[in-house]
């Protein structure tokens, strides 16, 4: 039996980065689940996948690509996302770049790129669908952080300081919005597969997952759906890792 | 069918703690999802109500009361389980107690001064809060690792998370039972054993009854972002969820659920920061 709670049927959920593996396992689970779909990418990313896969669920789909670093460009496809479907009930910030370089050879445009990319993007989407969420005095937004935002890795300086400022705004957009009835949590993946379905080869990163397995995109498309959903209405502000135990280990 | 992986169907779960409050609640959620489930407590009478309105979900139930503190006892019980339903899959450690006067929390005026507590007080709250989730764990994990499938969930509290003046033995063994679950975690991960912690916030029902709403409002409601206490029934999907295999690469992981309370600055509500509010 499925928990009704589950369900996302009647609800529109915006999408960003819906070009990427995680993107498309997302919006895949999300239609599963019975949601309708704006599906939203930069300029010259492919959403010709995420279409397929939510028509698959017999759900509604509308693709809109654009510049995403851009307010007056966010605010288009967000409109372009409501005249649609006429609300959006569910945002998932999604779009984001992997970086990694020694921080002596990031050089400032590139530290802005991913900054701008993987938190200002996240920003302005939060604030445009945000003014209609508040509008209705409900919603969920569910940003899809990393493990890197907890911990430091080589080379990983750009990145995990944009994934902790995706956890800190999810912390404090849950307490500011919260008396508009607002739910802000994230998802942390920890250590996925590039591609949905790449069996895990010889990995040296493996021995320091202890279930020994890499993360599998559709199992975020799972988390996701949970922190969309109507069943968890007292959770907000949270940051939930898949993370096979490599975060609660020493 | 669509989110099958969501479904608890053919799942036998033990949820300890589970004549009253939050452990009823969850129990019915996994009732609700498809899990036969035992229920765990020191109350027969009740139980068997709870079993009761269990079953009219259409799974199966059946409700045993036993001492949680006194290991024989559990392991009975998950024996029990076993023999009745053919199996243990999810166990839920929720059993506790609070020990301080009348079981208030702290921020309701309940406090038991460190230096007035006495050492028999001490052991039965770190054998009722903690050695009763060691004992339940060990015994449900011997058919798990078998099985090479389990979900272990254990129910701590915001005051195993943060510091409160409340109870210094309930910290204590909630707190250990953070550590305790991230340590099983690390142990069963090749097992196909999850093992997730659940701090429940301000969920008023669980230690006074008869406190309505607006009461709570008054006394604790305004810190919570979102405005009002937890429903114990609010519980249900998470605990479901982490249960299912739909949450299969989260372990080790603990999810406080508490309306925002905790990302909240120490300040009064709606505190404007004293910052400017222009860039130049």
């Amino acid at each position: 039996m499925i928990l009704d709670e589950f369900l996302l049927n009647g609800q529109t959920a915006l999408v960003t980065g819906a070009g990427s593996p995680s993107g498309h396992a997302i919006v895949s689970a999300l239609s599963e689940a019975g949601a309708d779909i704006i599906a939203v990418a930069g300029i010259n990313t492919s959403l010709d996948t995420a279409r397929d896969l939510v028509t698959q669920h017999n759900r509604k789909i509308i693709t809109l690509n654009g510049n995403l670093q851009d307010e007056d460009s966010v605010k288009e496809i967000v409109n372009a996302g409501i005249n649609e479907f006429s609300k959006i009930d569910i945002l998932v910030n999604n779009e984001q770049i992997a970086f990694s370089k020694p921080i002596m050879e990031i050089s400032s445009d590139e530290w802005q790129k991913v900054v701008d990319t993987n938190l200002s993007t996240a920003f302005l989407f939060c604030k445009s669908v945000g003014s209609h969420m508040i509008e209705n005095q409900q919603g969920k937004i569910v940003n899809v952080a990393s493990g890197m935002g907890e911990r430091g890795l080589e080379n990983s300086s750009s990145y995990s300081a944009t994934m902790a400022g995706i956890i800190q705004l999810t912390s404090a957009l849950s307490v500011e919005w919260g008396p508009h009835g607002i739910k802000v949590n994230a998802a942390g993946p920890v250590w996925f597969n590039k591609e949905e379905g790449q069996e895990d080869v010889e990995d040296s990163v493996l021995r320091y997952i202890p279930m020994r397995r890499k993360g599998n995109w559709y199992e975020l498309g799972r988390m996701v759906i949970f922190l969309a959903c109507d069943g968890c209405h007292f959770l907000t502000g949270k940051t939930i890792f898949l993370d096979g135990g490599v975060l609660s280990h020493a | 069918m669509s989110l099958e992986d969501f479904s608890l169907d053919g799942k036998v779960a033990v949820v300890t703690g589970a004549s009253r409050g939050l452990g009823k609640a969850m129990a019915i959620a996994l009732g609700r999802a498809g899990a036969d489930v035992c229920v765990v407590s020191r109350s027969q009478d009740q139980l068997d109500k709870v079993a009761e309105e269990i079953r009219e979900l259409g799974v199966r139930s059946i409700g045993i009361s036993a001492d949680l503190t006194d290991s024989n006892q559990v392991d009975n019980m998950i024996n029990r389980t076993v023999d009745e339903f053919g199996a243990i899959h999810i166990l839920v450690n929720n059993a506790g107690i609070v020990q301080t006067p009348g079981g208030k929390s702290d921020s309701d005026g309940g406090e038991s001064p460190a230096v007035d507590i006495s050492d028999e007080e001490w052991h039965l709250g770190m054998d009722t809060n903690l050695s009763s989730c060691f004992y339940c764990s060990r015994a449900a994990a011997k058919y798990m690792i078998k099985q090479k499938w389990g979900r272990i969930i254990n129910i701590t509290s915001v005051a195993g998370v943060r510091g409160t003046r409340g109870s210094p033995i309930y910290s204590a063994a909630k707190g250990g039972m953070v550590m305790f679950s991230k340590a099983l975690a690390q142990q069963w991960a090749q097992d196909g054993i999850t093992v997730n912690i659940i701090a429940p916030g301000s969920f008023p029902w669980r230690f006074f009854e008869g406190v309505t709403n607006a009461d709570f409002a008054n006394l604790r409601g305004s810190r919570i972002p979102i405005k009002r206490p937890g429903d114990p029934k609010e519980l249900g999907p998470l605990v479901v969820f982490l249960s299912s295999e739909a949450a299969s690469y989260t372990t080790g992981e603990l999810i406080v659920v508490d309306g925002g309370a905790l990302e909240a600055a120490a300040a009064p509500a709606g505190y404007v920061f004293p910052g400017i509010g222009t860039i130049n």
